[in-house]
């Protein structure tokens, strides 16, 4: 009996090992530094790309750009390789980064991979337009503007003006802090440890926001979304809450105002929360349609992404 | 190049020319005649000393004095104009050549790298059109209705529909990549249901 399990066991091992199979995988790696003064932009156009964005001391924008094919067949992957264009010029005080594939509608036999690291001062605006793939951007602190469609968006440590618009890519983001709009379509909307002055517009997605102290306003208009903020102190912020064909939730220890009740007949509940100390306060105002609001403690474990 | 036609003949002319000397002790007396005797000096020496003596005036020295000062002050001048504009010049070179440097941008340095990597399977094209006659007689269905709710999850299917277009197009174009795979799974999930609720409103 242990024999026959010690043979069933190998078996399923070597027909394990024989499905696995080894891939060539060719990588032309372009890196290009261009010299940095105030005023330029970046602009990066990705098609299916990672973009990662990070922040140095020198006065220079650093860009590696890998571009990979992977096949069994090594000439293959060669060929398939320079498929794929790339641009990387200064035109005036713009940078452009972009990279586009030649013959797109033709069946490419390799798995194509394009990865961007942008390197360059804090204060250098940033655009990013992704159409598949991923953008990673950090420690920014002037401008950002990024249209993604069909790509997750992650922002770590940024501030200023951000302007993000997304069709089926989510946003995940931590410590922003900035005047923030944000047009969501079939994106789920995660944002943590926020401050600043937020508009944030949502369609057919999951918003999570946990503010700070240092938040400002925050303004949230969605529809057939969940909306789910996260907040212990009952004393700085105050609240509109409006449900439309949904709900609101809150916690006990805050005291509810209800403006609007009516869900037999229009199907709103609308309720309102004060701060119980001063007279002046940032507003955090929901208002979804065919979607619930939901204020929630930060659960002991934390927040989860 | 000149070539002489009549070489012999003109030899023997120059030949048949007469010749002369001049007479014995002629250059000797013009030898003498050229050096000057004592009187002729003397004489000489006399009639400088008649000749009358002028003084000029003043002014004359001292314009003479201011032009010749002029003309050096304006010749400084110039040399150290032309010391400027070579030092200038100089300045200006090298702020150009500084700055060239700085702001030289060299083209992209582009490498190829080659790996091998282990995967369970590679590139498996999958049929993600299986379901589209279902799909399509739906669409047959909804373009006899004019209903507001149904209309709006129309709209909906649309958008997935094309979602489901803009991903196999990727897929195409950029290879069976995870990541585009799971991203066509979540839209198909998507438009099924949607499917099921415009089939329960129906």
């Amino acid at each position: 009996m242990r024999y026959s399990l010690l043979i069933g066991f190998l078996l399923a091992f070597a027909v394990q090992l024989s499905a696995q199979e080894v891939v060539q995988v060719v990588t032309k790696i372009i890196e290009k530094t261009f010299n940095y003064q105030d005023g330029y932009e970046v602009n990066v156009e990705g098609q299916k790309a990672e973009i990662f964005v990070e922040t140095w001391d020198k006065r220079e924008i650093g860009l590696r750009l890998e571009i990979s094919a992977k096949h069994p067949d090594k000439a293959t992957a060669e060929t398939d390789l320079e498929t794929v264009n790339f641009v990387a010029e200064r035109i005036r005080n713009k940078v452009y980064l972009r990279n586009y594939r030649f013959g797109g509608g033709e069946q490419t036999e390799s798995i194509l991979t394009v990865v961007y690291y942008i390197t360059l001062p804090e204060d250098c605006p940033v655009y990013v337009k992704n159409y598949f793939g991923a953008a990673n951007i950090s420690n920014l602190t002037n401008r950002l503007r990024i249209f993604g469609e069909y790509s997750q968006i992650d922002i770590d440590n940024v501030k200023g003006l951000l302007d993000i618009r997304t069709r089926f890519g989510d946003i995940i983001g931590e410590k922003i802090d900035g005047n923030v709009t944000i047009n969501a379509r079939r994106s789920d909307v995660t944002l943590y440890e926020i401050a600043g002055n937020y508009q944030i517009n949502a369609q057919y997605g999951i918003l999570k926001l946990a503010p700070t102290a240092g938040l400002l306003g925050l303004d949230i208009s969605a529809e057939k979304s969940e909306v789910f903020l996260y907040g212990d102190n009952a004393d700085l912020f105050g609240y509109t809450l409006t449900a439309t064909h949904g709900k609101v939730d809150a916690p006990d220890n805050l005291r509810l105002l209800a403006l609007e009740d009516t869900p037999e007949v229009q199907k709103v509940q609308k309720v309102q929360i004060k701060p119980r100390r001063g007279e002046t306060h940032p507003m955090i105002t929901v208002s979804v349609t065919f979607g619930d609001v939901h204020l929630e403690k930060v659960p002991p474990e934390g927040l989860q992404y | 190049m000149l070539y002489e036609h009549n070489k012999d003949k003109l030899q023997e002319a120059l030949q048949q020319m007469r010749t002369f000397s001049p007479p014995d002790g002629l250059w000797d007396k013009i030898s003498e005649g050229l050096e000057d005797s004592e009187e002729d000096q003397q004489v000489l020496n006399d009639a400088v000393d008649r000749l009358p003596a002028y003084t000029p005036p003043v002014g004359v020295w001292n314009r003479l004095t201011r032009v010749l000062d002029q003309d050096a002050d304006q010749r400084q001048l110039r040399v150290v104009r032309r010391r400027q504009v070579l030092g200038w010049a100089a300045v200006v070179a090298l702020l150009i050549s500084a700055t060239a440097w700085l702001w030289y941008e060299p083209g992209p340095k582009v490498s190829l790298q080659y790996a091998q990597e282990t995967v369970q399977e590679f590139s498996v094209i999958q049929d993600w059109n299986l379901e589209e006659p279902t799909f399509a007689k739906l669409e047959e269905v909804l373009a006899g209705m004019n209903d507001p709710a149904i209309n709006k999850l129309r709209l909906e299917y649309e958008e997935l529909n094309t979602a489901h277009q803009d991903v196999e197009a990727m897929l195409v174009s950029y290879g069976q990549d995870p990541q585009l795979i799971r991203q066509m799974a979540d839209i198909e999930r998507e438009r099924t249901d949607i499917y099921r609720q415009i089939i329960e409103q129906i």
